[in-house]
């Protein structure tokens, strides 16, 4: 075997071509690519760098395949498992950069995946995340106790005033102990009878008033809480990049907002009216118990075990049922939402029968789990009924013959069994308190990893006042993926002069939308640079690059609110004169007068009652009120109608004048009058002209032209 | 409207083994020679080794489908094997044998199993997304590496794995 000298980079793949675990060694030195099975059923295989003409990593389903270009075709020549991606991108790279004579760095390849923690290789959720495996619990409380700090007044009245309301709670037992042996049994003061009497129904005054004031307090800290809390996540949501949501479902982050900001609330009652004040109850109840008769106090202990132990079980078999049942709420309501919204497909096609057959699944399996939890409860309740009866039994047994021998007094009897009804149930509840704690630390730091996300797209540092810009746009050698492994757009450059009309044409999937994804700041490139008058928009704030942005997009997005809301969303403080002249430039206007209320007229959701076209134009008339200095057309024209179609195409050629426009267009013959048009494909710009130019040419641009051609007649006039 | 499929048959193909062990695909009519070629199949869940489309990777990287081979059983015993050969090579998976333990932890299951391949630990994001049907009775796990794992049929777990499983992976 030859020996390997001069390595330039070295690392392992886990798997053979056949999809066996395997360990591969790769090696690649200054002239060969050497793949070396150590394990596993594939040869051993070399290449000579100078024959190979490129490499490329063919994704499959659960693995990858690295391959080398040789004569013209691809060759698989080892194999890895999409645990190794991170490492083999940047082979690739690396391995490039070593073909066409840049420098490279083997290093890199060692470096640990920045998706798990560095320390114990938990996943975290995004590369800057903390890991929640090393944050300790405490630090978690700790947090929330920053949250909550503002209010830890209302806390400390809290409670001191559950102390109280504990400590008379306390007071009626010892009373009726005094009512029984000093009034009732002996007769020795029958004249405290109505003192007694009022000293209850004041310890029952008050404890009410208590109760009254600790549960108008913690409700109102804890909604307090948790409205402060909704705000601070709305706005951090806000902040996020693109990125967030096209990993997180909107589904997800709505729980953030129901469930687990409820959590919060859910903490301050139970410190309130749950956890501490069972504790208190439970300490004072134990030290009157004690300090009336010790021996008896034992024998109320026998029944604890049962009650731990029958809680525990109870709730570890139970509780995944719980899972169950919200589960099949959640499909009930998913599935109500989707056919009900397309209601008129399901009547269109006639399946309104087989649409009740998939709900009643769904209701069946609802019944089905919501019986088995009530079931449960059903059974679980009497039972831990009978053992909290059984301590009473015992207290009634063994109390009973310390009266008759006369060691206990009947009231301190009747007293004992009075604490023993408010003993069990503080202790139920405080066997679940593991339960509850560790779901609220896990809503808790659900809530701390959306807050102490970072967005993708970093604003810079430097605070920058407002400017005004010409319009000229760059794009210098960008490569961007939404997965960082598979680039959607590759080395791209091209040049926008101020006041330009630039069309962007392309098959689906081609990249199109991508470019102007991050001409908006939405995504961060991973390579090149993005230049706005010689400006890395990396150093614009996103804000006030947006601010410059007039962007019209495929799907119009109309908000819930009025015509006038609607169009003056990009600025708040438009005049009514600019109202209408935005309108009119958006050819709106007419179609607005024919409502009752005019500019009034208040739209559904996403701007139900209005047309495709019509929403469209709406949204044109918002950009024109912002007057931006670039104008991003994405598709704007692709679902309307060709009636609509031409008023929009009216509105827009009146728009785009004086600034710089893109245009990305499905239909290419709205682009004849562009000044260029840039041709992508494959993530690739493959041809960049005028129209002229692109025609002569006869590439992929003229290929498109010919095939739209051929569907639509109108536009055969274009083929010279 | 019915669009026309150019459908692949042992009448119009060739297949066969090419240099480095990739697959060739020679169109008999035409006289072209595909090599290194690849195929994905239609259905994988319901119908894996019918509808097998064939496809060749051009100067590019891109890819480009050749046509659909519909039956595989009408192709001679060497050709067959070979594409399902190379079907297979298309999806890798680990099949669960056996689930040792599922841990939860900060919305993550830690799930240690006895696979095909050995015994391998896994973090699974605990979503819905992550945890799919595949059939009627299997589930499909997609870790956070976006590897693939495999229950072929959830029932014929014994009833301590079923239940370790489904209090988690209840949908």
């Amino acid at each position: 075997m030859e020996e390997i000298r001069d390595i330039k980079l070295e690392t392992e793949a886990d798997l053979d071509l056949f999809g066996n675990p395997s360990k591969i060694r790769v090696v690649v030195t200054s002239e060969k690519l050497y793949v070396i099975p150590e394990k596993g059923f594939q040869e051993r295989m070399s290449f000579d760098l100078k024959r190979i003409e490129g490499f490329n990593i063919r994704q499959t389903v659960g693995s990858a395949f690295f391959q080398v270009k040789i004569d013209n075709s691809y060759i698989d020549v080892f194999r890895f498992t999409n645990a190794k991606r991170y490492i083999f991108s940047r082979f690739l790279t690396q391995i490039q950069n070593l073909k066409s004579g840049r420098p490279v760095s083997g290093d890199i390849l060692n470096q640990p995946n920045s998706l798990l923690c560095q320390k114990c290789g938990f996943p975290l959720q995004t590369e800057e995340s903390q890991c929640p495996n090393c944050v300790k619990q405490g630090a978690i409380l700790s947090r929330v106790f920053n949250l909550i700090s503002d209010h830890i007044g209302w806390i400390f009245i809290i409670f001191f005033l559950m102390v109280i309301g504990v400590g008379l709670s306390l007071v009626p037992p010892r009373i009726t102990k005094i009512l029984v042996d000093e009034v009732l049994t002996t007769k020795r003061h029958i004249e405290w009878l109505p003192y007694l009497v009022i000293i209850l129904v004041g310890a029952e005054f008050f404890r009410a008033q208590i109760n009254m004031l600790v549960g108008t307090i913690s409700t109102s800290v804890g909604t307090l809480i948790t409205n402060e809390l909704r705000k601070k996540l709305f706005k951090k949501l806000e902040e996020l990049s693109l990125n967030y949501y096209d990993v997180n479902s909107v589904g997800t982050i709505m729980t953030r907002f129901s469930s687990d900001v409820e959590a919060f609330h859910g903490f301050v009652t139970q410190a309130g009216q749950g956890f501490l004040l069972n504790i208190f109850m439970l300490v004072g109840i134990g030290i009157m118990l004690f300090s009336i008769n010790w021996l008896l106090a034992l024998y109320v202990m026998i029944p604890i075990p049962f009650v731990i132990l029958g809680t525990l079980v109870f709730w570890r078999g139970v509780y995944p049922k719980y899972y169950k049942v919200w589960d099949s709420q959640a499909k009930i309501s998913t599935f109500l939402n989707n056919v009900l919204s397309g209601i008129k497909t399901v009547k269109a096609f006639s399946q309104e029968k087989k649409e009740f057959e998939r709900f009643s699944f769904y209701a069946d399996k609802l019944k089905d789990s919501v019986r088995t939890v009530n079931i449960n409860i059903s059974v679980f309740n009497p039972l831990m009924a009978f053992i909290f009866s059984l301590g009473g039994l015992i207290i009634w047994y063994v109390g009973g013959k310390n009266v008759l021998e006369g060691k206990l007094t009947l009231g301190e009897l009747m007293a004992f069994l009075s604490y023993i009804g408010m003993f069990y149930s503080p202790l139920t509840q405080l066997t679940l308190l593991s339960t509850w704690f560790s779901n609220f630390t896990a809503a808790s730091h659900r809530i701390f990893e959306v807050l102490d996300t970072e967005p993708q797209v970093k604003e810079p540092k430097k605070v920058i006042k407002s400017f005004k810009i010409k319009g000229e746009i760059e794009f210098r050698n960008v490569t961007f993926g939404y997965d960082p492994y598979q680039p959607v757009l590759k080395n791209v450059s091209f040049k926008i002069e101020p006041g330009e009309i630039v069309g962007i044409v392309g098959k689906s999937g081609s990249g199109k939308t991508t470019i102007v994804n991050l001409l908006c700041k939405f995504y961060d490139i991973q390579e090149g640079e993005i230049l706005i008058d010689g400006k890395n928009i990396r150093d614009i704030p996103s804000y006030e690059l947006r601010k410059h942005i007039g962007l019209v997009l495929q799907e119009p997005f109309v908000f819930r609110g009025t015509i006038a809301e609607n169009i003056i969303y990009g600025k708040p403080d438009a005049t009514y004169e600019e109202i209408i002249n935005a309108a009119k430039i958006a050819n709106a206007h007419e179609f607005i007068m024919k409502f009752p209320n005019g500019y009034d007229t208040l739209l559904g959701e996403r701007g139900a009652g209005l047309s495709g076209g019509e929403k469209q134009r709406i949204t044109i008339a918002r950009a024109i009120l912002c007057n931006p200095p670039i104008l991003i057309l994405d598709e704007a024209t692709s679902s309307v109608d060709t009636e609509s179609e031409k008023k929009i195409q009216d509105a827009l050629s009146s728009l785009w004048k004086g600034r710089t426009t893109i245009v990305v267009a499905h239909r290419i013959s709205t682009l004849k009058e562009s000044d260029k048009i840039i041709v992508i494909d494959n993530g690739r710009i493959v041809e960049i002209g005028n129209h002229n130019e692109l025609m002569e040419k006869r590439g992929i641009y003229y290929n498109l032209i010919v095939i739209q051609s051929q569907l639509t007649s109108i536009d055969g006039a274009l083929i010279k | 409207m019915k669009v026309e499929i150019k459908y692949l048959t042992p009448e119009n193909i060739k297949i066969f083994k090419g240099e480095f062990n990739t697959l060739n695909l020679l169109l008999i009519e035409d006289g072209i020679l595909y090599k290194s070629v690849f195929v994905v199949s239609c259905f994988p869940v319901t119908n894996p080794y019918n509808f097998i489309s064939v496809f060749y990777q051009k100067e590019t990287g891109e890819t480009e489908e050749i046509g659909i081979i519909k039956d595989i059983s009408a192709f001679p015993e060497e050709e067959k094997n070979l594409i399902i050969e190379t079907l297979n090579k298309h999806y890798f998976y680990y099949e669960i044998k056996k689930i040792i333990d599922i841990k939860w932890k900060f919305g993550f299951l830690l799930f240690k199993v006895e696979t095909d391949k050995g015994e391998k630990e896994f973090y699974l994001k605990w979503e819905r997304s992550r945890a799919i049907d595949i059939g009627r009775k299997g589930k499909l796990l997609i870790d956070i590496f976006e590897d693939r794992y495999i229950i072929p049929d959830v029932q014929e777990l014994t009833p301590i794995e079923r239940n370790m499983f489904t209090k988690f992976i209840y949908w």
